[in-house]
């Protein structure tokens, strides 16, 4: 999508425009918003704008992109590897057209020498170049502040099994206190506020409504 | 340390809230003591570190940081005592001195040290002038150019970096460095003919970033090309399974050739646990010599699993992991104890959860009251040892304030108590093995620790023994395979093996995680003297350098870890860059063979799924006799029968169940049933205070839980609101009631007579003269439909009984409604869904029907099926994993 030889056949409008407009949404120098559909190469604009980034100087490790899902960053960082790995190694001409999509302009003889090296300067960067999720950031911000956080160094995360046990307790505790307010006052008259009873999915729930039956009654 | 929390909290930092939170922050502050020790430097120029503007939020540290680095050395010194890293760095500096003042003349030699900690790098250079002592150096680089050298002192990431700064603190040029002798005839020897070209590779292939545009130039290269992949093989598997059973296969093929040696090399211990396991197939025992975690060893899980019954007070579940464990034997035979324990669980444990604590248990075995006095006598006595083994423990984690030592002291002790045998004592069994001296060492330093804490609530013991556990190994002592290995990166070096398996090259693992430093920022870091966390990827690249040396190597990964995709290792993706620069891509494609044989090893010959069971037992085997209830179980699932009845399998309760559907709808029955019992004929004066009052009785052993109290009970008060009303309504036209009436049938089959028994909640007598038959229900199941449709033949076949005198206490009489009285307690509280016309045709309908059952299974072909019908089957079936449903009911559709 992003050649421009003349010995092919020439783009269609649509497609030149498209690229412009891609080539604009990966100018660092601007802030930008993207939406688009599924398929017409977001991903691809973020990796152009990583690349430009990285070819303008900046430091790998001072760059961070944040993602949804971990195979999401997965995929980017395998793909920004491997255009990288690529432009090491590849013919010169092939060199300068890629960095001429790129920025739109022939680059300068230092800007090759730059592209050649960027491959394991970022696999060497201190601290990697990091792509993650938003959750593994939050997670390190955490690690690293751990007076301010108050949670020791070296936390886990509760999974799912972990979370549904402290559910579980934590519903026990407060209805244990709530018995012990009422019985307390000698009043059930808060119970009249329970009208609704929580169904928990997948749990034949001790207050399961008269709804869909979950038990065979024994007659 | 764990000791100061108050003080910190009176600081307003937000202190460690529990001993375990303490344990845990302490280990990381004594790593931070350890590195900041084994560089020199001192903790007074922390103060200095962070620029004016971060002084707050870097204050809040210092305040913490000097807290513990003031209160320490104190505490040191007057212990008399030092940090191991001061004392181990003391011992060699004066090991240092001792030969610089009196030089040794014969020979010393230092083999094999990349002199990464400052000490060892003062005494190396002492060695060095001493007049015969010898350095010999690992895996140092000799005939890289001197551009590539300068920029490998410039990146700690580099595998040469550590060698680099080595050969600057011993003021030793490189060139000055000689190969040792006799290194070339053993590389030629071990059929490395291609070990230039290998060794060039990887230089190569390791560049310092800054140097890499030479890879272009890799193309006309004159003395490399694709034959330096030669012997490097790479594997993508999957995921870690295959990954590890793909090694397993390579290193087991490595024993078909007499005398050759395999290794498998890895930082990631999951992975050798696994490819451990893998190798048990054929019979090989490979320890892992990296170790594994202590807390993961039997004596280890068996003291944690006490810890756990302790703190939940012998709940059912932690009290079977704890007495299941092999260890446990309660002074028996482990088997004797064994039958003990599974006599517990299935008399008392299956079901509700009984009383808290050994008194609990008790209690539950005196209530048991099905005959069989010996087997409760003979579990009270051995209940009441085991109260007088963990009793003491029990307590001591329910004290609110007791000393830790105390508590460790009663944890081993109830551990050693439930550990003892017939033959062996509890000490004996327990720390036994490298595990156990392992444990048994923690233990005793642990008790000097503990003094410092003072009181703890005892409920917090578990975690902190946890906490306490962690980081822990246990190394085998003896390796067990004479030819293949298992190894850490560390416990390879200067190995040599015909076949290098590196396992784990994803990027987290090899090279491993750089956690966050909690303390300090990487410019802070820097400023303080600290090294680059690089340093140690610069390391463990020197480890997979050397190792890469090998004649034979094979580089494997999983591409998926537990669902995510994962990023292969920085060092594999430079041999794949240098690869394609050498025109070598096809040499260094993933094989997938050994993946692949890997997967064929446990693919059956051809898969026969199990079909659809048709038992056919013989008539006198089968059932000549049913309640109401399970007809209509046999209509939709006769296997049901064939397996409860005939096979009299019955399924066991729920380990610590919770109350039920089925207990609430037991608990309103009960209570509506003694009210109309009592008040047969006129309402009391209060008729919904006396039916709350009788509700209470019936929801009484229930009523502990919150759960229950805070939905059930209340649902009960809207039932009993909404019956009260409806029974002054109805009272007005019944002339009697009668409940709980147990009525019989006799039908004759071709084999015999067949009963068919049943109780009616309920049957009221009309006015005119008809009978009402009344069901209650306290679900929707099953529905007024299904009753009019003849799908639920309950009702009608009570009716037909009621219809031939069958209910002693009843004359006989025709029925003129039958009704579900749903009771549920929801929104309404009470409906009725009743069939008021067309009675008799239900009936009629009822009884053809099990004519025709009785008759068709009186017929020794006729097979139990299951679920013969999908659209019918049963809600609820005990058996369907004995019937394999899931097998052969593919493709058929949900009712």
């Amino acid at each position: 999508m992003s050649m421009a030889g003349s010995s092919r056949p020439a783009l269609s409008p649509a497609l030149v425009e498209a690229n412009e407009r891609q080539r604009a949404a990966a100018d660092p120098a601007a802030s930008v918003w993207v939406a688009a559909s599924a398929g017409s190469g977001k991903t691809k604009v973020l990796t152009d704008r990583l690349l430009n980034l990285l070819l303008d100087g900046a430091a790998p490790e001072r760059l961070l992109c944040l993602t949804y899902t971990k195979a999401a960053a997965a995929e980017m960082s395998t793909r920004l590897q491997s255009r990288l790995a690529a432009w090491t190694v590849v013919a010169e001409p092939t060199l300068l057209e890629d960095l001429a999509a790129l920025s739109g302009t022939v680059p300068p003889q230092a800007r090759l020498a730059k592209a050649r090296r960027l491959f394991a300067e970022v696999l060497d960067a201190p601290g990697g170049l990091k792509i993650q999720t938003i959750h593994a950031f939050a997670q390190s911000l955490l690690g690293r502040f751990p007076l301010e956080a108050g949670v020791p160094p070296g936390f886990r995360l509760a999974d799912d099994r972990a979370s549904a046990v402290l559910l579980a307790e934590a519903e026990a505790a407060v209805l244990a206190r709530a018995r012990a307010a009422a019985d307390g006052t000698g009043h059930g008259g808060w119970r009249r506020r329970w009208r609704w009873s929580p169904r928990r999915p997948g749990r034949s729930s001790s207050a399961s409504s008269c709804g869909p039956p979950s038990v065979p009654a024994r007659a | 340390m764990l000791a100061y929390a108050d003080r910190l909290e009176g600081d307003g930092i937000a202190a460690p809230r529990s001993a375990e939170q303490a344990a845990r922050l302490a280990a990381a502050l004594g790593r931070l003591i350890d590195q900041v020790q084994a560089e020199g430097l001192a903790f007074e120029r922390l103060a200095d570190l962070a620029p004016v503007e971060y002084a707050e939020h870097w204050g809040l540290t210092l305040r913490f940081l000097a807290i513990v680095t003031e209160i320490w050395p104190a505490w040191l010194a007057e212990q008399g005592a030092v940090d191991p890293v001061v004392r181990r760095d003391a011992l060699m500096r004066a090991r240092t001195l001792a030969w610089r003042s009196a030089p040794p003349v014969d020979p010393v030699v230092i083999a094999g040290s990349t002199g990464s900690v400052p000490a060892t790098a003062e005494l190396m250079k002492a060695v060095l002038d001493l007049p015969r002592g010898v350095l010999i150096l690992p895996g140092l680089d000799l005939d890289s150019d001197d551009a590539v050298w300068a920029a490998v002192g410039a990146d700690p990431a580099h595998p040469q970096h550590g060698m680099h700064r080595l050969l600057d603190g011993l003021g030793v040029a490189r060139g000055e460095v000689t190969v040792w002798p006799g290194v070339a005839a053993v590389t030629a020897s071990a059929g490395f003919a291609t070990g230039d070209q290998r060794a060039g590779m990887l230089r190569e292939a390791m560049r310092p970033a800054a140097t890499t545009e030479a890879w272009r130039r890799l193309a006309t290269a004159p003395s490399l090309d694709a034959r330096a992949f030669d012997g490097i093989r790479r594997i993508e598997a999957p995921g870690p399974r295959e990954e590890a059973g793909a090694i397993a296969l390579l290193l087991r093929e490595v024993l078909e050739t007499p005398g050759r040696t395999a290794a498998l090399i890895t930082p990631d211990r999951g992975l050798a646990r696994r490819v451990a396991s893998e190798l048990e197939r054929w019979g090989l025992a490979v320890d892992d010599s990296a170790g594994r975690p202590l807390a993961e060893s039997g004596p280890a899980a068996f003291l944690r699993l006490v810890a756990a019954l302790a703190a939940e007070r012998a709940a059912p579940v932690p009290l079977l992991a704890a007495l299941k464990h092999p260890l446990a034997a309660g002074g028996r035979s482990p088997q004797g104890f064994r039958r003990m324990v599974r006599r517990l669980e299935r008399r008392v444990l299956r079901g509700p959860r009984p009383a808290p604590g050994i008194d609990g248990l008790r209690r539950a075995v005196t209530g048991l009251d099905d005959g069989l006095a010996e087997e409760r006598d003979g579990l009270l006595a051995w209940l009441d040892d085991l109260g007088s083994r963990l009793g003491p423990l029990i307590d001591c984690v329910a004290d609110p304030a007791v000393p830790a030592t105390e508590v460790a002291t009663a944890h081993a002790r109830a551990a050693e108590a439930l550990a003892q045998s017939d033959r062996e004592s509890g000490a004996d069994r327990l720390w036994r093995g490298d595990a156990g001296e392992a444990l048994a060492r923690l233990f005793d330093e642990m008790r000097d620790a503990l003094d410092v804490l003072g009181e703890i609530p005892g409920r917090t013991w578990p975690g902190l023994f946890e906490a306490l556990l962690e980081g822990r190994a246990v190394r085998p002592r003896w390796g067990t395979h004479p030819r293949l290995h298992i190894l850490g990166a560390l416990e390879a070096r200067l190995q040599r093996f015909d076949r290098v398996i590196l396992g784990g090259l994803n990027e987290g693992i090899w090279p491993a995680e750089a956690a966050p430093d909690p303390w300090m920022s990487r410019p802070m870091r820097r400023d303080f003297g600290l090294p680059a966390p690089e340093r140690r990827i610069g390391l463990a690249a020197h480890d997979v350098a050397m190792a890469l040396g090998a004649p034979e190597v094979v580089l494997t990964r999983a591409s998926r870890v537990e669902g995510t995709p994962t990023v292969p290792s920085r060092w594999l993706l430079r041999l794949e860059t240098v690869a394609r620069a050498l025109g070598a891509e096809t040499a260094f494609r993933p094989d997938s063979a050994p993946a692949l044989w890997h997967a064929e090893l446990d693919r059956p010959e051809e898969v026969q799924p199990s079909c659809r069971p048709e038992p056919r037992p013989p008539v006198s085997a089968r059932p000549r006799s049913l309640s109401v209830t399970r007809i209509d179980t046999w209509l939709r699932d006769p296997y049901s029968i064939y397996a409860s009845r005939i096979l009299r399998l019955r399924a066991l309760d729920e380990l610590d169940s919770d109350p039920n559907a089925a207990e609430r709808g037991n608990a309103i029955h009960q209570a509506l049933d003694r009210f109309v019992r009592e008040h047969p004929r006129d309402l009391p004066p209060e008729p919904l205070a006396r039916l709350l009052d009788i509700g209470r009785d019936s929801f009484a052993e229930h009523l502990d839980r919150p759960g229950v109290w805070a939905f059930w009970w209340p649902r009960f008060e809207r039932v009993a609101a909404w019956f009260v009303a409806l029974e002054r309504d109805r009272r007005r036209e019944l002339s009697s009631t009668a409940t709980e009436q147990k009525g019989r049938l006799t039908i004759d089959g071709p084999a015999g007579p067949f009963v068919v028994t049943g109780i009616a909640d309920r049957i009221d007598r009309l006015g005119d003269g008809g009978y009402a038959i009344i069901d209650y229900k306290t679900g929707a199941y099953p529905s007024l439909r299904d009753l009019r449709t003849g799908a639920a033949p309950q009702l009608p076949l009570e009716a037909l009984m009621l219809s031939l005198g069958g209910f002693p206490d009843l004359p006989p009489g025709e029925v003129s409604s039958l009704a579900y009285w749903r009771v549920g307690g929801g929104d309404p509280p009470g409906c009725i869904d009743a069939v008021e016309a067309g009675v008799a045709d239900l009936v009629a309908e009822a009884e053809a029907g099990l004519r025709a059952l009785v008759e068709a299974f009186d017929d020794a072909g006729t097979p139990y099926y299951a679920v013969p019908d999908a659209g019918r089957r049963p809600r609820f079936n005990d058996y369907e994993h004995l019937a394999r449903t899931g097998e052969w009911a593919a493709g058929e559709e949900e009712g």
